[in-house]
């Protein structure tokens, strides 16, 4: 494309974040905005696993670009957002779900990982109290933890320093185009202008868009999560349930975890929770069909943490697309682009959204292959 | 699986002057009400019932509670005590616990009377032992006998601070000073002289406080406390034209055993946030507050009624005339006729509450003011005044962003104790308005609560459970 010039990105979850440094580092001016506190939104509500394990067989080649990159930033950033490399384990709880896990390792192996399957007695040597009844677990050791806040923070303030202009709660509430080209924001505090738009909202992504024309099927969905107060280190690495074709828990969604600051995090979905359009403008109480099942979970899994005390509960909306993958990309007028999408696992592909944006807006070969989020494979998205 | 399930009329969470009242009322209508109460005993901070009865400096408030509970217990009111309410739902549905067993109850209509807890805000040494809330004092004193300490200095702002220092002076601790940030009494008497029908009040008010009047210093805030492992020395200050401590006319106190204090009362609005209830801001009435029509109580989710300083803090006696008329106002919407209650009567006390609010002046600026970088502002999560300026300084700009940013808000007690403080501190320092910074959201649940508890209340819940 080979924009030069100033550009507003909009939204400073941690898509936003990374997109905002990597144009800042590109040689671009960058005013990066959200329409409340930075990370306030899903990526605050993140549980921030960055892994390769289990979680898309066609963007493995981007998981392990991106995870490398954290990696990267932890040393760069001199640990500023608590980065942990504390492996991950996917519990089985049936036999059948065994050669579902056999699956992942041998691709994930074939790509120069070391993931592996863990017997009970191995399995208990990594993950002590992890007690529940399980045949077997799959264990990943390089997948990683970080300080979702402390994350959006570091990277704001890396580009904040590299001459990047930041400001909260400033909503975009239109994008100005004449003559078939972005020309500016529009915010309550003003019109800003720019040469080109970023849009990493999330699931404000599509509303913000529609008006120029431009169709992207983004959905909110539900992202619940729990937290107990603080216990001593009890789990060690991220827990999480195999891919499964079975029912009840393994047909859904868990994810348990200790926080640095030790309060135990975990969730477990069953149900879709696809919520309207629009739905992420109002943050319900959570829903307590999703807390009778996360508890029931954790507590089968973990039974010493049954006195535990519940501290809190949080919802916000992760962005949902047809194919479980980001929107990423020019579409509608010239200077627009979108990166949306996170399907509840865009922490770790910060990094990834970030060159594909600064490539495409620089004109410069991409460093990863960015086929798997062109927004082309949604002809109503208009990309350009 | 421990967990009584309830179905009922009425429920009453918090059994304060405003909850007893409103519990009293709804029960004479007919209605069937259970009242939940965080307390061994109910009464609330006002009405504190202490296991050895009614004698002492509180005597008549102790017994005029007593007569009031006993009220509503003959009225069929069913009291709950030691009930935790750790959750709510619009349904409505009320989550509690008692100990380690649950209770859930499904009632048809919700009065919310939650009250308030003291409000602090930080200074250098206030995490010292020895020091704590004039709340805190008042309840050892009333309820356990014990005194906070020999030689102690109180101070904030506010009626209650002559309140406490009259039971204390009673109770037999030494009063060093009562530190009251308002310049002078005179708006206070002239109100008070406005007010014919509160003389005897105010007269059984000042006269315990009388021989203390020479160790009143008004117009000053205590802006640092000292001492090794409790507190030893407090330091005070006079505050200047532009409402900052000025350092020239400091005093300190020694050998101080005991340091309360606090500037006033925040409404207790976690419970009802869960529900969804909307608020208002206002610093002089505690800060966020319930948004309530005053002719019944409605908040702004049907069938959730409120009444008391949750609704905005303004003492006993307008929470007393609001909980019969939200307590009746719940009987009608449970079905049953029920009269309107005494609104005139409400706004009498209101009145009169408005005149003490207007009479005393809370030193926001000189509060934002006295943090120094390493005094810790949540105490929970230890982060101190420097790690909050960071935060600003990297665009955090409200309590979310420092929250996300510092974990300041994110301990046990979730924001309650902490952020008033935050909120004064950025709006001095930083220039932030302290009603856009905002609270920390109550989340589910609304108090730590042990995870079988919370399963086993939320499964009796259920319907057809």
């Amino acid at each position: 494309m080979g924009v030069s010039g100033h550009i507003v990105v909009a939204g400073a979850g941690i898509t936003g974040a990374a997109t905002a440094l990597a144009l800042t580092e590109a040689g671009f001016a960058v005013t990066l905005l959200d329409r409340a506190a930075a990370g306030s939104a899903v990526s605050g509500a993140s549980l921030a696993c960055l892994g390769t394990h289990m979680s898309s067989e066609i963007e493995l080649p981007q998981l392990i670009w991106a995870t490398r990159r954290w990696a990267e930033w932890d040393r760069r950033f001199a640990g500023a957002f608590h980065y942990r490399r504390c492996g991950q384990i996917r519990f089985i709880e049936h036999e059948a779900d065994i050669p579902v896990a056999e699956h992942w390792i041998a691709l994930e192996r074939a790509a120069g990982l070391t993931p592996e399957l863990l017997t009970r007695e191995r399995l208990r040597r990594v993950e002590p109290a992890l007690t529940g009844p399980l045949v077997a677990a799959s264990w990943s050791p390089t997948d990683a933890l970080v300080n979702p806040f402390l994350a959006v923070r570091c990277l704001i303030s890396a580009a904040v320093a590299a001459g990047a202009r930041f400001r909260s709660h400033c909503p975009v509430e239109a994008i100005d185009v004449a003559g078939g080209r972005v020309t500016g924001v529009v915010t309550p505090g003003g019109r800003i202008a720019a040469d080109a738009v970023v849009v990493t909202g999330g699931p404000w992504t599509a509303e913000l868009v529609a008006p120029l024309g431009v169709a992207l099927p983004i959905l909110p969905r539900k992202a619940q999560c729990l937290a107990t107060i603080r216990q001593p280190v009890t789990i060690r690495g991220v827990v999480g349930g195999c891919k499964s074709d079975h029912g009840g828990v393994d047909a859904g969604y868990t994810q348990i975890q200790q926080s640095e600051a030790g309060q135990i995090l975990f969730n477990t979905v069953l149900a879709g929770g696809l919520a309207e359009a629009g739905a992420q403008g109002h943050v319900p109480e959570v829903d307590r069909r999703f807390v009778l099942d996360s508890i029931d979970t954790l507590t089968r899994l973990f039974p010493a943490l049954r006195a535990v005390e519940l501290l809190r509960s949080w919802v916000r909306y992760e962005a949902v697309t047809p194919d479980d993958r980001f929107i990423v990309g020019a579409v509608g007028p010239a200077g627009l682009l979108v990166a949306a999408g996170d399907n509840g696992t865009g922490f770790c592909r910060a990094p990834v959204i970030g060159e594909v944006i600064a490539a495409a807006l620089s004109g410069r070969p991409c460093a990863i292959d960015s086929a798997p989020y062109d927004p082309g494979r949604f002809p109503a998205a208009g990309a350009t | 699986m421990s967990a009584t399930r309830i179905d009922c009329d009425i429920c009453i969470v918090g059994g304060g002057p405003a909850g007893l009242s409103a519990a009293l009322a709804a029960a004479k209508a007919g209605a069937t009400v259970h009242l939940l109460d965080l307390f061994e005993r109910p009464g609330g901070q006002y009405f504190m019932q202490p296991a050895a009865g009614a004698h002492g400096p509180a005597r008549r408030q102790i017994a005029a509670g007593g007569r009031l509970i006993a009220a509503a217990r003959a009225a069929g009111v069913t009291v709950h005590e030691n009930a935790e309410v750790f959750g709510a739902y619009a349904d409505p549905v009320i989550y509690a616990r008692v100990g380690e067993s649950a209770l859930t109850l499904r009632p048809k209509a919700v009065v919310i009377a939650t009250g308030a807890h003291d409000r602090v805000a930080p200074f250098p040494g206030w995490t010292l032992p020895g020091v704590m809330t004039p709340g805190a004092g008042q309840r050892l004193a009333k309820l356990h006998g014990t005194l906070p300490g020999r030689r102690v200095v109180l101070a904030g702002c506010g009626p209650f601070l002559m309140v406490v220092a009259g039971q204390l002076r009673a109770a037999g601790c030494d009063v060093l000073r009562v530190v009251e940030a308002t310049p002078s009494p005179r708006a206070l008497l002239a109100g008070i002289a406005r007010h014919p029908a509160r003389w005897g009040e105010a007269l059984r008010l000042l006269t315990p406080v009388a021989p203390l009047a020479g160790r009143f210093r008004f117009g000053a805030v205590v802006t640092a406390a000292a001492g090794d492992d409790h507190v030893r020395s407090v330091t005070i200050a006079r505050l200047g034209a532009d409402g900052l401590p000025d350092e020239r006319a400091r005093e300190t106190i020694a050998d101080v055993d005991a340091l309360l204090v606090g500037h006033g009362f925040r409404p207790s609005i976690e419970v009802p946030r869960l529900l969804g209830c909307a608020i208002d801001f206002d610093q002089d009435a505690g800060g966020h507050h319930l948004r309530i029509d005053r002719a019944t109580g409605a908040t702004s989710v049907p069938g959730i009624f409120a009444a008391g300083e949750v609704t905005g803090v303004a003492g006993a006696r307008p929470a007393l005339a609001a909980g019969t008329i939200a307590g009746l106002a719940a009987a009608r919407h449970a079905g049953f006729a029920a009269g309107k209650g005494d609104e005139r009567a409400l706004a009498r006390a209101l009145d009169f509450a408005l005149m003490l609010r207007r009479a005393y002046r809370v030193p926001y600026r000189a509060l934002g003011r006295l943090p120094r970088p390493e005094t810790v502002l949540c105490r929970c999560e230890e982060i101190d005044a420097a790690t909050v300026a960071a935060a600003h300084a990297d665009g955090a700009r409200d309590a979310a962003g420092i929250k996300l940013w510092t974990r300041a808000g994110m301990g046990p007690c979730q924001g309650r104790g902490c952020g008033f403080g935050l909120g004064l501190q950025l709006a001095e320092t930083a220039g932030l308005d302290p009603a856009a910074f905002g609270a920390n959201p109550s989340r589910f649940p609304a108090r730590p609560v042990p995870l079988s508890v919370v399963a086993d209340a939320l499964a009796a819940g259920e319907d057809g459970a």
